[in-house]
């Protein structure tokens, strides 16, 4: 016990975060015993060790992103009186509430109002005529809350919108009024900043109805089944040698084609799945991860150009769990009588993900 | 330039400028602690934005009993471990740094060739991921970002004594780590 405490203030003598009394016991006992002397050797090594360690710097200046989100925060918060000029979520509600969040918040009162007034005059109504009637309302709200935020989307287009829908922040009555907010996010709304290219025009890099319509139908569409289920993210698998990457061929490609994107370091689905899947020989498999913001037509686009022999590409596969959200999509489209294809000139978050094989030997070189 | 007890006044006076100007002084500082703490930039990013988000929702809250910076990262500490929770991350830092060739900044070390330095990062990236989490927080606390005993208590919450001991204990175990990354290097 005695030496362990001794040992401690190796440690600390070692950081300078000793007092000059006990600085002298050390240095004495250090000169009289050589095991203490490697011990702390070995220590400043280990330190030396940790400072090799290479230091992360920021991609962008989070600075717009974090007020932009505190203020979406703030107007969750809870609305007690705020003192006078103070940053509280009170005073969040009143300018947002001064900038046009009454004219917005005018349409979800008004169409749940007006659903309630039929409901409640028109009640010699069949029951399934009822029924009708009561869910028209949420999806007034659904269409609103998409053209809100189509023209937010207008508004931040040049900042990163990296939003997520498990903010902690976020009180209850926000997401109340947000709920279908969430679901657009995950749908429609660019989550990645382009980092190298500009992000491919589209109907929702411009703000138009058209663009509102399809995102509030599809995005109503799928409100319960999308939200943050990992598993629908579309992930497409390729197959690529390391000079493809090398060659940084897959940012030229998103570059040649004005398509936003960002590396990624997370894969949201098991790799014993993928290496299971896709084959796994001897060496662990090198997976590098985009995220990709495309339309369903320049994803296509994207998986035919690197189908080219040339590249060096050997295989791309659209990830399993991709499919059967798909088809999960389609049956609900299906039993809510629309079309599938609403979202698709809709930009979404998709993820390609380079698998780093080598090029088989070819025969003659083999022994 | 201001200090940060002026800036914060600012910022709960209605000044949100003010606030930048604390992201942008400690942004990068926060989110190298956590990329190295969680092992994936991609978390360390989400965490440290928001950190940022909840400390100038709170402000209000912070009672300036610590430095400004040591409460934000008790903040950005929490959010970063419950993010891993629910996202662990399947792909660590350093594969996807072998896999692209990309290192971080690199901060000026010794004059090794550039792989042996890459080489030597990963290991001892490797030895630190088996680290326990409460050893790995406190290494990283003092040697990447080089806090003194007294902040490294304030921000964990522990008497220094602990500290002490607990950051020699994370000593020991990283050299033991680091033998054994060696070893099976050399087999």
């Amino acid at each position: 016990m005695a030496a362990e405490i001794r040992e401690e203030l190796l440690s600390a003598y070692l950081d300078g975060e000793l007092s000059a009394e006990d600085r002298a016991r050390v240095e004495k006992f250090l000169a009289s015993s050589a095991e203490w002397r490697q011990l702390l050797d070995e220590l400043r090594s280990v330190r030396s060790s940790m400072q090799s360690l290479a230091r992360h710097k920021l991609p962008e200046d989070l600075c717009p992103a974090v007020l932009r989100r505190a203020e979406r925060a703030g107007i969750g918060g809870p609305q007690q009186p705020a003192a006078a000029g103070k940053i509280t979520p009170g005073t969040v509600v009143r300018s947002w509430w001064s900038r046009g969040g009454r004219r917005r918040m005018l349409w979800p009162v008004a169409a749940i109002a007006a659903a309630l007034l039929i409901a409640f005059l028109d009640t010699d109504r069949k029951p399934a005529e009822k029924q009708v009637a009561q869910t028209r309302a949420p999806k007034g709200e659904t269409f609103i809350g998409a053209r809100q935020l189509a023209e937010e989307q207008g508004e931040n287009k040049s900042q990163n919108l990296s939003r997520h829908p498990g903010d902690e922040i976020e009180s209850e009555t926000m997401r109340e009024n947000s709920a279908f907010a969430k679901s657009a996010e995950n749908q429609n709304v660019p989550l990645l900043e382009p980092k190298m290219a500009p992000a491919a025009p589209s109907s929702a890099a411009a703000p138009s109805s058209r663009a509102a319509e399809n995102a509030g139908r599809s995005a109503g569409l799928l409100r319960k089944e999308t939200a943050t289920s990992p598993d629908d993210t579309l992930t497409i698998v390729c197959d690529v040698t390391s000079a493809f990457v090398r060659d940084r061929g897959f940012e030229k490609l998103l570059d040649e084609q004005q398509i936003a994107y960002r590396q990624s370091d997370q894969l949201h689905f098991p790799e014993a799945d993928l290496n299971d899947r896709y084959g796994k020989a001897g060496k662990e498999p090198v997976l590098r991860p985009y995220l990709v913001e495309a339309t369903p037509a320049q994803v296509d686009r994207i998986m035919a150009l690197l189908r080219n022999d040339a590249l060096g590409v050997s295989k791309v596969v659209k990830h399993h769990e991709y499919a059967k959200s798909r088809a999960r999509d389609e049956r609900l489209a299906q039993a809510a009588n629309k079309p599938t294809q609403l979202d698709a000139n809709v930009p979404a978050r998709v993820k390609f993900v380079l698998r780093i094989v080598e090029p088989p030997p070819s025969s003659d070189k083999e022994p | 330039m201001k200090d940060d007890a002026q800036l914060i006044d600012e910022a709960l006076n209605g000044d949100s400028s003010a606030f930048g100007q604390l992201v942008t002084k400690y942004q990068d500082r926060l989110y190298n602690t956590l990329a190295h703490l969680v092992g994936s930039t991609d978390l360390a990013y989400d965490a440290v934005q928001d950190a940022f988000v909840q400390a100038l929702v709170k402000l209000e809250t912070f009672e300036r009993s610590s430095s400004f910076y040591t409460w934000l990262y008790r903040i950005a500490f929490n959010q970063a471990i419950s993010r891993r929770r629910r996202e662990k991350p399947l792909v660590s830092v350093e594969q996807v740094q072998e896999a692209s060739g990309h290192e971080p900044v690199d901060r000026c070390g010794p004059p090794e060739s550039k792989l042996e330095q890459q080489e030597r990062a990963a290991q001892v990236r490797a030895a630190l991921a088996k680290v326990s989490d409460e050893h790995r927080a406190i290494l990283i606390l003092r040697e990447v970002d080089d806090c003194p005993y007294e902040q490294i208590a304030e921000i964990l919450d522990l008497p220094i004594g602990t500290i002490r001991s607990r950051l020699h204990r994370a000593r020991l175990q990283l050299r033991d780590q680091l033998k054994g990354v060696f070893q099976e290097d050399v087999t």
